[in-house]
């Protein structure tokens, strides 16, 4: 096998160490481990390719024998980052200013790169948005222009493409950096303290956001009452509220902090040693999906409960759409009952990410 | 086998000790030994090995350095200290204690089973 390949497999093996490691902050102790791990993963490969084994065999191999290192990682991560060994001086932390480095084999992200991600974030989170919004609202014009059919189908696929136009501008904007499925290890740290304001600062936000939300959902069907006379201004209405609330809890969620989704960018910053800080990280490292950068959705922590709360609720929304259906006989309106249930699911979805 | 995984994973700390005995060496090269020494029916999984070395480092009982490899990159090994030592010799003593008690509440003289005839393994 050629040393090409070799070489390959080796950087493959680093990845996987590193992915095990993205999780846990760096301090010098766990920099060490990780090296270490590294290393002898190395020459364990070397071995069984001496032994006759393909790269992708022996890669295999070398990876299956790691093991379930979580348990020592937390361990690691829950003790104060001290020197043990004084003559080791490969990494430095610059514990003092509140703001490590990033990892040693990556530069750190610049200000003007950062800036752009920033940029991008924001951008992305309003144009998404907007979009889906535009998506929900695309029904109003059909529902509004009665009297002139071809505008309203005009306008409904004008609204469609405009949304669909904002999504792949969207995509194609992002920067080069974010392109690197590991970027976020490049941006540095941020100090304890810092990285709590941060996470308040959108709690707070996001505690009112998803509330206006929830209650323009629970409230919809309102305007629908008070507008029935209007005739065709009442499912307008209902659908333009329900654009706005997804809109906002969109938004929302794609404005959350870098530090929340990636909380090994949390650094040990002065108050790295009080309990609280130590309590917050751990908490926090339950928010990072450790997925592409704009998956949003923590999977892991949302777990059980939420399957099976949402499972119950389509299975309510199904009972309650054929109920309500053949009592009243109005097929025309009912299926608007899908269209709550997805809000609801969001709503459920949203609660159990924020944990309000 | 899962008995025999169990009563070696009781031992771990002194199979480290005891690999450390015979001078320095780093996890790779100690975990390839307990391999060969057990002709490939044991090996530690990593995660046990460092989680091994982190608890006797913080006991005292080994301590590490970085070696100085000109090429590539480097080791990091282990070695025993002089309490490491007094530890080990205490580990092999209960073992030798504990293994005679064992072998004689598993087989009784008056166990007549074959199993328990060495000469007949």
């Amino acid at each position: 096998m050629s040393e090409s390949n070799h070489s390959e497999m080796k950087a493959k093996l680093k990845d996987y160490i590193d992915t095990i490691f993205a999780d846990t902050p760096r301090s010098e102790r766990v920099e060490e481990l990780r090296m270490e791990m590294v290393q002898n993963l190395y020459e364990k490969y070397d071995d069984f390719v001496a032994e006759g084994r393909t790269p992708a065999a022996a890669y295999n191999m070398a990876i299956s024998s790691v093991g379930d290192v979580s348990a020592l990682l937390a361990e690691m991560a829950g003790t104060a980052p001290t020197s043990t060994d004084p003559s080791f001086s490969g990494t430095t932390q610059a514990g003092s200013t509140g703001r490590a480095t990033a990892d040693p084999g990556l530069p750190p992200l610049s200000q003007e790169e950062k800036d752009s991600v920033r940029r991008y974030r924001l951008r992305s989170a309003i144009l998404t948005a907007v979009a889906v919004a535009l998506y929900i609202l695309c029904v109003t014009p059909p529902i509004l222009l009665v009297y002139n059919e071809m505008v309203g189908m005009v306008l409904m696929f004008g609204m469609i493409a405009v949304a669909t136009g904002m999504l792949i501008f969207n995509s194609i904007l992002k920067p080069d950096i974010m392109q690197n499925h590991f970027w976020y290890r490049r941006w540095g740290k941020t100090g304890r303290e810092e990285a709590r304001d941060i996470m308040n600062r959108y709690r707070s936000r996001s505690a009112v956001l998803t509330s206006v939300s929830v209650a323009m959902y629970i409230l919809c069907w309102i305007p629908c009452v008070f507008l029935s006379q209007w005739g065709n201004l009442a499912p307008a209405s209902l659908f333009f509220i329900v654009a706005v609330a997804t809109a906002l809890i969109i938004f929302n969620t794609m404005t959350k902090p870098e530090i929340m989704r990636h909380p090994g960018m949390i650094g040990n910053g002065n108050s790295g040693g009080s309990p609280m800080g130590t309590e917050d990280a751990q908490s926090d490292r339950a928010y990072d999906d450790d997925n592409d950068e704009d998956d949003d959705e923590p999977k892991g922590s949302r777990g059980k409960v939420y399957k099976a709360i949402s499972g119950a609720l389509w299975m309510l929304t199904v009972v309650a759409y054929l109920a309500v259906s053949f009592a009243t006989q109005g097929w025309a309106f009912t299926w608007l009952i899908f269209l709550i249930a997805v809000a609801v699911d969001n709503i459920i979805k949203a609660i159990f990410d924020i944990r309000l | 086998m899962s008995i025999t995984a169990d009563l070696i994973r009781g031992h771990t700390d002194t199979i480290i000790l005891a690999s450390l005995m015979g001078g320095d060496s780093y996890g790779y090269r100690i975990n390839r030994n307990l391999y060969n020494l057990t002709d490939g029916r044991y090996e530690l999984k990593e995660a046990t090995l460092y989680t091994v070395f982190k608890r006797l480092e913080e006991s005292g009982f080994i301590r590490s350095y970085w070696g100085d490899e000109s090429t590539g990159a480097r080791r990091r090994y282990y070695a025993i200290t002089p309490t490491g030592r007094d530890e080990y010799q205490r580990q092999v003593a209960e073992w030798r204690e504990a293994s005679e008690m064992i072998e004689k509440l598993i087989c009784p003289q008056n166990a007549q089973v074959r199993a328990c005839q060495p000469e007949q393994l």
